[in-house]
C-alpha cells in the first residue's frame, strides 16, 4: 500500500501529508474527507490508516478522495500505533498533518497552519478546534499542561467564538485531533507513544517535541470542526482510567531523574487526595482508576526505562525552558477550584456536581471538611492508633483474629460460647491484604466510620435538591465534638453511631415520606429499599459496634414526636414498617450475636457496656455540648443553637417539618443521656458516645434546614425579624465551631499517644502457663468493655495480657462471670484477706486498676478510683504490688495463681466444692500445660495427672492424650476437669456447634452481597447501548 | 403551621429550661462506703489477726499467741510465724482449736534464730480470738511481770502510739516500736516522734515483705519520759504495737501495748490510773461524774494528764475515762498505770482504749483477777446487758445489767463460771467492754474483743 503514495514534490510549497487515523467511523466520515478534499494548500496528499483493519474504508475514501490511499493498520492497537504507521512508509513529505477521522477542516485551514509554521519555525501547530454541530462554540484552543501531565483546557466549556483566542501563541500542546508536524520532527520523535493507545498521546508527543527545542504554536486562523465523541463510538467510559495512566507514564518518560524525585512523590499525595475524596463521594471506580495507574506504570517499567533511553540523546532544550511553559501548581486541583473539572466529560456524577456555582461551593467544602479530617488526624495517619480504650489491639496475625472468630470461643472474662464482633472478619482480610501491617487498617478502623458518618450527612438533605442545605449538614455535623470527642476517649461505640446515624435518620425521614422525602411514584413505593438500606447501615455497623442499633429508638422517638407536633402523622404507619422490616435486614447481619442473646435468654451486659444505670458525672451543658472527653465544654459550641433555632422560628413548609425533626431528634437522643446521668434509668446504658449521635445528626439536619430557609425563605418577604435572625445564625454557627477547630491541632483530636503495651510487665505464657488479667476501671476506661461490678466500676477479663480485638464487648453469655463479681465484692466488703486465692482459682495472675485511658505521660485526665478499692487489694496476703509501673494504675500480681490450664495431681481439688472454698484450700502444685489462645492447642501433658480447665465449662472443649479422647469431671462448680489415663502429647480443642458456624456464614454472606451490591452500583465503567 | 411552631417551639424551650432548671440540683452520686474501720479488734468467720508480737523466749518481751475459741463449732486455723531480720524462713502451723478452747501456741517454735518475731493468724473455719500474751525477761536482774493483748485484726496505713519513755539509764524505761508487714511488698514508714525532749523524725523506715521490725525509740529518743509517735506508712500496709519496759523503784513492769490504727474524735478506757491526754471525762461508779480536765493539743502533740495529781479522784477504787475531742478532729488516747503491790508501787501496765460500740463482746480473761467494765455509752439510751459465760460452746448467764446512758458496770472475773473463763456481754444497745487483770505476776488493761456484731463508732 506504501508505494502506491506520491512522494514526489510537487511544486515549491512544502508537501503536506494528511494522515486521518480511522477506525469504523460514521456517516460524518464522508465531510471530513470533503473538507480535505476542498482545501485550498496546493501540495496536499491524504492518507487513510484504517486502524480497524475492517477493509470497508477504501472504497468511501476512493469515492470522496481519488487520489487518497489507504493503509491497513488493523494489526496495530490505538490510535497512537495507528499513526505511528505511517513511519513505516516511505513517503517523506515535509509536513504530516495528522487527523482523526471526526474532523472537519475549514477550507483554508492546511495553509494557514503551514504558512505559521514556516513564519514562526514551528515543530508542530495546531489549529482552532470548534464544536462539530454548533461551530460558534469553541472546543479546543490548545492545552495548558502542568508537570503532572494533567491537561486543561485553555477555553471553557462551551465558550462562545468571538475571536478571543485569535491570537497565535505558543503553547505546550495541541490536540491530535488535528495536529500539523514537521515529518522529520516527527520521525525523530519515534511518533506517537505506542504505549499510550489514546488520550494523552497529544501531551506526551508535544512535551517530547518541546525537550527536543521544537515550537508548538496555536494558529487559531486555522480552524477546524471535531466532532469528539469516542466514549459514545465506543461504549467504554475508560477517560478517566487510560489519562491516569498515561498521565504518569508520560511524567516518567520526560522526567529527567531529579525532577522525578521531586514531581513523584508530590503527585502520590495528590493521588491520595484525590483517592480519599472519592472515597468520601462513594466513587470506588475513581479510587481504583487512581490505583491502578500506578500499578499498570510499574507493570510497564521495562517499556518506560527503554524510552527515556532513546529520548535522553535527543534532547536539546533545558529542563527549565520546557518547565517555564508548565501551568504552576496543579492543574486539577486549579480546575477543581474553577469549577472546570465537569466540563472534561470524566464522570458523569462530577459532571453533574459541578453543573451550578453552589454545587462547586458544595464540593469546595467537601473538600475543605477531608482536610480538615486529615489534618486533624494527622499524627494518627503517620503514628498509629495506640491500643487504649475500645482501640484495642488486633492480635498477633489477621490469620489468629479469623481463628478467634470462627472457633467462637470468647476468651475474655471467664470465657463462654459466643460469636466476637464480625467486623473482626473484614479488619483481619484488611490486615491480611496489608501484608500484615495493620496500621492502615486500624487507620481505617477509627477514621472509616467518620468519613462514613459525613459521607451520610451529606446524603441526608439530598431530597431536597439543595446543595447549600447539603453542604450545611455536612459542615454541622462535621463540626459538632462528637466524632473528635469519641476518638479522644476511644469509644469505637460512639465512632460507629456517628457512622450510622444519618442514614438511620435519613432512612427513618424517608419512611416516613413527608415532604420533601415523598415519593412521587406514591409513599408506600419505596417502603422496602428504605428499610433495606436502614438495615444494612445497623447491620453493617453493628458488625464492628453491635449497640448502635440502639439509637434507632431516641430517633424514632423523636421523629413521631415531631410528627405529632407537626400535624403530619400520616407516615407514622410507614415509619413502624421500615423500622420493623430495617430491623429484620439487620437481623441477618447480625445473626451470630442474635442467636447469641436468644441461647441465653437475652443479656443485656454486651449493650451497657459496664455501666450499671448508676448516676455519672456528665452535666447537662456537658451533653449539650457533646463534651464527653476530657475537656471542658465551650460555651462557642452553644452557638450552634442560633441557626437551629432559625430554622424552626422561620421555616416554612418542609423545612419547618424538617427542623422540628432534627429537634426533636436531638433533644430526644439529649434526654436519653441526660436521664442516664441522672441515674434515674433502672439499667445501664451504652457509651453516651453512641446515644450522643443521633443528636449530632438532629443537629446537622437542623442545621441543613435552616440553610435551606435561608434559601427558600427569607426570599419571600421584605425585610424584618426573620432576615435580622440570619446574619446571627450564621455568626453563631461560625463561633460554634471553633471548639471543634482547636481540637485539629493536637493532630489525633487528643487521643493519648501511647498506650499499656510497653508499660505492663505481663509475662511469657510460654514460661509458666497461660493466665488471665483482671481489669478494674470506670466504665469508658476498661479496655474493650467491661461488666459492671459496682455503681461506677466495670470489669473485664483477658488472657495472655492485654485483650485484643476479638476481646472486645461482653459476651451474651456471661459463663461464670458472677464468680470474678461475688469474689471482688467480698474483697470490697473486707470480708477476706486472701482474694488471691479465689481469684487464682480462676487462672487470674494480674489485676490492673486503671484510673484512666492511658498511662503516663500520654494521659493525664481521668476518674479517679475509690480510694476504698486499691484499699481493699491492698489488704490481701496474697496479691503483691508492683510498685514504680504508672501512676495511671496499680498493678497487683497474686502469688496464688493456677493457670488457667493446668496439670495436677489427681485430687488436687478434694474437699474444695465452690471456688470460694478456695480461700481457706488454694488449688495448690499445679503446673501450667497447654498455654495460648488459640482454640486449637497442643503440648505435652505429664504423666499421672489431671488437667484443670480454669474456664467455663462447656463440653465442646474437648482433650485428647496420644489421640484418645479423655473423660472429664466438673470442679469447683464452674471448670472442667480432664482425666487423661496417661501423659504424652496433647490436643485440647473447642468443637463450635455448627448452627453457630451456619450463622457466622450467613452473616459473612450478607455483608458481602451488601459490599458487592454497593461497589456494583459505584464502581466499574458503564457500558451503553451500540 | 402557626400552631405547630408554637408547639413544637414550645417544647424545645419548656424542655431545655426544665432541663437545665432540674441540672442545678446535684447528682445523687453513688459513692463506695468503704468498711467501718475502728480500733477495737473483730473477731469475724474466716477472719485474720496480726500479732506485732513480741522478743524471742530469752528476750524483754517474750511473746506467744493464744488462739480463743469463742464460736460454737471447732476453729481451724493456720499460725504463720513472722520473724525479724535475716534467717530461716518461718514456718506456720495449722491449728484446730476446739469449742471453748483456749491454746498456746509458741511462736518460738514457729521462727528460728530471731530477736524479734510475730504472726499472722488466717481463721479458716470457726470464729477464733487471738491475743499475744507476754512473759517478761529479765531486766536489771528481776524477772518482769507477763502481759497479754490482743492482735490487731486488721492492717493499716497510719499508727499512732500515744505514750511511751526512754529513760533507760534513770529510771529503766525502754521503748520498742515492733511493726509487722504480713504482706507481701515491703512496706515503708516515717515515724514523727514526739517527746518532752523536742520532736524527731525517722524517715524511710523499710518493713520487708513478711518480716517484723523492731524500733528501738529508746536508741532513736533519748531520755524521754514521755514519747508518742506517729507512723505513716507510705508504701504498704503494716500493724504496729508498742512494747515498754520499765524497773525502778516506783514500778516495775511489761506493757505490750497496740498501736492505734485509726485516730477517733471519742475514746472510752475502762479502768485507768494516769496517763492521758486531750480533754478527759472521767466516769466513775454509781452517779458520780466530775469535771472534765480540757486540754489543748497541737496537731501531732501528745499531752500527758497525770491523774495521780487529781486530788479529787483519790478516793476512788477504780475508774474510766472518756477522752472526747471537742473540735470533732480525731485522736488517739492510751493509759498507763501501775498497781500498788507489797507497798511498793509496780506492775505497770498501759491500753489504749476503743472508739467503738456493739451489742456483743467477748473477753477472755482469768479466775480471781480483775474483771470487766461494760460501759453504755449513749446519751439518752439504756441498754440491757446479759453478760455470760463460754463453756464447752454453751452460754451461761452470769449477770444481768441495766446500764442508763453513759454509765458504767463491773462485773468481777470471780463471778465467772469456768477455770479460765471467757466472758461474753450481749446488749440490747452498743456497748463498750473492757478488762483487766492484775495480780502480783499480771497486769493487763485492755478492751475486749467484738464478735458478732457490728462495731458502732462512739461519738
Amino acid at each position: 500500500m506504501a508505494d502506491q503514495l506520491d512522494s514526489s514534490p510537487r511544486d515549491a510549497t512544502p508537501s503536506v501529508l494528511a494522515v486521518v487515523v480511522a477506525h469504523d467511523p460514521g456517516d460524518w466520515f464522508e465531510e471530513t474527507l470533503d473538507s480535505l478534499a476542498t482545501q485550498d494548500y496546493p501540495n496536499l496528499s491524504v492518507l487513510v490508516i484504517d486502524a480497524s483493519g475492517a477493509g470497508d474504508l477504501d472504497s468511501r475514501v476512493r469515492l470522496a478522495l481519488p487520489g487518497a490511499s489507504v493503509l491497513d493498520a488493523g494489526d496495530t492497537e490505538g490510535f497512537s500505533a495507528a499513526a505511528d504507521a505511517v513511519l513505516d512508509t516511505e513517503v517523506d513529505p515535509a509536513f504530516l498533518l495528522i487527523c482523526h477521522d471526526d474532523v472537519a477542516l475549514m477550507p483554508d485551514a492546511v495553509r494557514h497552519l503551514v504558512v505559521e509554521s514556516l513564519r514562526s519555525n514551528a515543530g508542530i501547530a495546531g489549529p482552532k478546534l470548534v464544536d462539530w454541530h454548533r461551530p460558534e462554540r469553541l472546543q479546543h484552543v490548545a492545552y495548558k499542561v502542568d508537570r503532572f501531565a494533567v491537561a486543561a483546557d485553555v477555553v471553557d466549556a462551551g465558550e462562545l467564538d468571538q475571536e478571543q483566542y485569535d491570537a497565535v501563541a505558543d503553547v505546550f500542546a495541541v490536540p491530535s485531533a488535528c495536529m500539523l508536524i514537521r515529518t522529520g520532527l516527527f520521525r525523530t520523535l519515534g511518533g506517537f507513544d505506542p504505549g499510550i493507545t489514546h488520550r494523552g498521546e497529544d501531551i506526551d508527543l508535544c512535551w517530547r517535541a518541546q525537550l527536543l527545542g521544537a515550537r508548538v504554536l496555536i494558529v487559531p486562523d486555522s480552524r477546524v470542526r471535531h466532532r469528539e465523541d469516542l466514549y459514545a463510538r465506543t461504549g467504554v467510559d475508560d477517560i478517566r482510567r487510560s489519562r491516569a495512566r498515561h498521565q504518569l507514564r508520560t511524567v516518567l518518560v520526560t522526567g529527567g531523574r531529579l525532577s522525578l524525585l521531586l514531581t513523584l512523590p508530590v503527585l502520590a499525595l495528590l493521588n491520595l487526595g484525590e483517592i480519599l475524596i472519592a472515597l468520601l463521594s462513594g466513587r470506588l471506580g475513581h479510587v481504583r482508576d487512581v490505583v491502578t495507574a500506578w500499578t499498570w506504570n510499574l507493570r510497564n517499567l521495562g517499556e518506560i526505562r527503554a524510552r527515556r533511553r532513546t529520548l535522553r540523546p535527543l534532547i536539546k532544550a533545558r529542563n527549565a525552558d520546557v518547565r517555564a511553559f508548565h501551568e504552576s501548581g496543579s492543574v486539577r486541583i486549579n480546575e477543581f477550584v474553577r469549577g472546570q473539572i465537569g466540563r472534561r466529560a470524566d464522570d458523569e456524577q462530577l459532571r453533574s456536581l459541578m453543573r451550578t456555582g453552589t454545587a462547586r461551593i458544595a464540593a469546595l467544602s467537601a473538600a475543605i471538611v477531608v482536610l480538615f479530617v486529615l489534618f486533624g488526624s494527622r499524627t494518627l495517619i503517620t503514628d498509629g492508633i495506640p491500643a487504649v480504650g475500645d482501640f484495642l489491639a488486633f492480635g498477633d496475625s489477621s490469620g489468629g483474629m479469623l481463628d478467634d472468630w470462627w472457633s467462637s470461643w470468647r476468651h475474655r472474662d471467664l470465657g463462654s460460647a459466643g460469636t466476637p464482633h464480625s467486623g473482626v472478619v473484614a479488619l483481619a482480610v484488611l490486615s491480611g491484604l496489608s501484608g500484615g501491617a495493620v496500621g492502615f487498617a486500624r487507620l481505617l478502623w477509627v477514621l472509616g466510620p467518620v468519613l462514613v458518618g459525613l459521607f451520610g450527612a451529606w446524603r441526608m438533605l439530598s431530597v431536597t435538591g439543595s446543595r447549600r442545605a447539603q453542604t450545611g449538614t455536612l459542615l454541622a455535623y462535621a463540626l459538632v465534638p462528637l466524632p473528635w470527642m469519641s476518638i479522644e476517649s476511644a469509644s469505637i461505640a460512639g465512632l460507629y453511631g456517628f457512622a450510622v446515624a444519618p442514614w438511620v435518620l435519613g432512612a427513618l425521614l424517608h419512611g416516613e415520606a413527608t415532604s420533601p422525602f415523598r415519593s412521587t411514584a406514591g409513599p408506600w413505593r419505596g417502603v422496602p429499599a428504605t428499610a433495606a438500606g436502614l438495615g444494612i447501615s445497623v447491620g453493617l455497623a453493628g458488625l464492628f459496634a453491635p449497640s448502635v442499633g440502639l439509637i434507632i429508638l431516641p430517633m424514632l422517638a423523636g421523629v413521631l414526636v415531631a410528627a405529632l407536633l407537626t400535624g403530619h402523622v400520616r407516615g407514622v404507619l410507614r415509619l413502624f414498617a421500615v423500622v420493623v422490616m430495617g430491623a429484620a435486614v439487620a437481623s441477618v447481619f447480625l445473626a451470630p450475636q442474635l442467636l447469641d442473646q436468644v441461647a441465653v435468654g437475652f443479656s443485656w451486659a454486651p449493650f451497657a457496656d459496664g455501666r450499671s444505670g448508676a448516676a455519672g458525672p456528665l452535666a447537662l451543658t456537658d451533653i449539650l455540648a457533646f463534651a464527653i472527653g476530657s475537656a471542658e465544654p465551650s460555651p462557642l459550641t452553644f452557638l450552634m443553637v442560633a441557626p437551629m433555632a432559625l430554622a424552626v422560628l422561620v421555616g416554612r413548609s418542609w423545612r419547618f417539618a424538617l427542623a422540628a425533626r432534627g429537634w426533636m431528634v436531638a433533644l430526644a437522643s439529649w434526654g436519653v443521656v441526660w436521664a442516664a446521668s441522672w441515674g434515674v434509668l433502672p439499667f445501664g446504658l451504652p457509651d453516651p458516645a453512641l446515644l450522643l449521635a443521633p443528636a449530632a445528626a438532629g443537629v446537622a439536619l437542623t442545621v441543613g434546614a435552616a440553610v435551606a430557609v435561608a434559601e427558600h425563605d427569607m426570599r419571600r418577604a421584605g425585610f424584618g425579624w426573620r432576615q435580622a435572625l440570619l446574619p446571627l445564625a450564621g455568626v453563631g454557627a461560625g463561633l460554634a465551631v471553633v471548639p471543634t477547630l482547636v481540637m485539629a491541632e493536637s493532630g489525633r483530636w487528643d487521643l493519648p499517644r501511647g498506650d499499656f503495651s510497653g508499660t505492663l510487665p505481663f509475662a511469657d505464657p510460654g514460661d509458666d502457663g497461660s493466665y488471665r488479667v483482671l481489669w478494674i476501671a470506670a466504665p469508658e476506661n476498661v479496655p474493650g468493655g467491661g461488666r459492671t461490678l459496682t455503681d461506677t466500676l466495670a470489669w473485664s477479663l483477658s488472657l495472655d495480657g492485654p485483650p485484643v480485638l476479638t476481646d472486645a464487648g461482653a459476651a451474651a453469655d456471661d459463663g461464670a462471670a458472677a464468680l470474678v463479681e461475688e469474689s471482688l465484692d467480698e474483697a470490697f466488703a473486707g470480708d477476706t484477706m486472701r482474694l488471691g486465692r479465689t481469684l487464682g482459682g480462676l487462672g487470674i495472675r494480674y489485676i490492673v486498676v486503671l484510673d484512666r485511658l492511658a498511662p503516663a505521660p500520654f494521659s493525664t485526665d481521668g476518674r479517679p478510683i475509690d480510694p476504698s478499692v486499691a484499699e481493699s487489694f491492698a489488704r490481701q496476703l496474697d496479691l503483691q504490688r508492683v510498685e514504680g509501673i504508672n501512676t495511671a494504675m496499680e498493678l497487683y500480681v497474686n502469688t496464688e495463681w493456677t493457670s488457667v490450664r493446668a496439670a495436677a495431681s489427681p485430687g488436687f481439688d478434694d474437699g474444695r466444692e465452690r471456688v470460694s472454698d478456695l480461700a481457706g484450700a488454694p488449688l495448690v502444685g499445679t503446673v501450667g500445660v497447654l498455654p495460648g489462645r488459640d482454640a486449637d492447642l497442643d503440648g505435652v501433658v505429664p504423666a499421672g495427672t489431671e488437667v484443670y480447665l480454669a474456664q467455663t465449662a462447656d463440653t465442646g472443649w474437648k482433650l485428647r492424650v496420644d489421640g484418645e479422647r479423655t473423660g472429664r469431671r466438673r470442679t469447683l462448680d464452674w471448670a472442667t476437669v480432664f482425666l487423661p489415663d496417661s501423659g504424652g502429647e496433647a490436643s485440647l480443642a473447642y468443637d463450635t456447634p455448627i448452627w453457630r458456624q451456619a450463622a457466622m456464614l450467613l452473616q459473612v454472606a450478607a455483608f458481602v452481597v451488601a459490599l458487592g451490591m454497593w461497589t456494583r452500583q459505584r464502581v466499574g465503567g458503564r457500558r451503553v447501548g451500540a | 403551621m402557626r400552631l405547630a411552631r408554637g408547639l413544637v417551639v414550645l417544647v424545645i424551650v419548656a424542655g431545655l429550661v426544665a432541663a437545665f432548671l432540674v441540672d442545678r440540683n446535684d447528682r445523687p452520686v453513688t459513692e463506695t462506703v468503704p468498711p467501718a474501720t475502728n480500733g477495737v479488734p473483730t473477731a469475724e468467720p474466716n477472719g485474720a489477726w496480726f500479732c506485732p508480737g513480741g522478743s524471742a523466749p530469752d528476750g524483754v518481751a517474750g511473746v506467744n499467741i493464744e488462739l480463743v475459741n469463742v464460736g460454737a463449732v471447732p476453729a481451724t486455723a493456720t499460725v504463720a510465724g513472722v520473724r525479724s531480720g535475716s534467717g530461716p524462713d518461718a514456718r506456720s502451723v495449722e491449728e484446730v482449736v476446739a469449742v471453748g478452747e483456749r491454746r498456746l501456741v509458741r511462736l518460738s517454735e514457729l521462727v528460728d534464730e530471731a530477736e524479734w518475731m510475730g504472726a499472722v493468724v488466717e481463721v479458716e473455719q470457726g470464729e477464733l480470738l487471738v491475743e499475744q500474751v507476754y512473759v517478761g525477761g529479765e531486766v536489771s536482774g528481776e524477772t518482769l511481770p507477763t502481759d497479754r493483748a490482743p492482735c490487731h485484726s486488721r492492717t493499716a496505713t497510719s499508727w499512732v502510739v500515744a505514750s511511751g519513755a526512754t529513760r533507760d539509764v534513770e529510771f529503766g524505761e525502754q521503748m520498742w516500736l515492733l511493726v509487722l508487714n504480713p504482706f507481701l511488698d515491703d512496706a515503708v514508714l516515717d515515724i514523727a516522734f514526739d517527746s518532752d525532749v523536742g520532736v524527731q523524725t525517722l524517715e524511710a523506715v523499710v518493713v520487708p515483705a513478711r518480716r517484723v521490725v523492731a524500733i528501738d525509740v529508746t536508741a532513736e529518743v533519748t531520755v524521754a519520759g514521755r514519747v508518742s509517735a506517729v507512723i505513716d506508712v507510705v508504701a504498704g500496709r503494716v500493724a504496729v504495737s508498742r512494747v515498754q519496759v520499765v524497773e525502778n523503784e516506783f514500778r516495775a513492769g511489761l506493757a505490750a501495748t497496740p498501736a492505734t490504727a485509726d485516730t477517733a474524735p471519742v475514746w472510752f478506757l475502762s479502768s485507768v490510773h494516769r496517763g492521758i491526754r486531750d480533754d478527759v471525762v472521767i466516769v466513775a461508779d454509781g452517779d458520780v461524774a466530775f469535771d472534765p480536765v480540757l486540754l489543748t493539743i497541737r496537731p501531732g502533740r501528745a499531752v500527758q494528764v497525770p491523774l495521780a495529781d487529781e486530788a479529787r479522784l483519790e478516793d476512788l477504787e477504780s475508774m474510766s475515762i472518756v477522752a472526747r475531742s471537742l473540735t470533732g478532729l480525731p485522736i488517739a488516747v492510751m493509759t498507763e498505770s501501775a498497781l500498788p503491790f507489797d507497798g511498793r508501787v509496780t506492775n505497770y501496765s498501759a491500753t489504749v482504749g476503743a472508739d467503738a460500740s456493739a451489742t456483743r463482746w467477748v473477753a477472755p480473761v482469768e479466775a480471781d483477777l480483775g474483771g470487766i467494765v461494760i460501759y453504755n455509752p449513749s446519751q439518752t439510751g439504756i441498754s440491757s446487758a446479759t453478760v455470760s459465760s463460754l463453756v464447752d460452746g454453751v452460754l451461761v448467764p452470769v449477770a444481768e445489767v441495766e446500764l442508763g446512758p453513759q454509765r458504767r458496770a463491773v462485773i468481777s472475773s470471780e463471778d465467772l463460771e469456768g477455770e479460765r473463763p471467757i466472758a461474753v456481754v450481749e446488749a440490747s444497745e452498743p456497748v463498750v467492754v473492757g478488762r483487766e487483770l492484775a495480780d502480783v505476776s499480771v497486769h493487763a488493761q485492755m478492751v475486749a474483743v467484738i464478735s458478732g456484731a457490728e462495731p458502732v463508732p462512739l461519738g
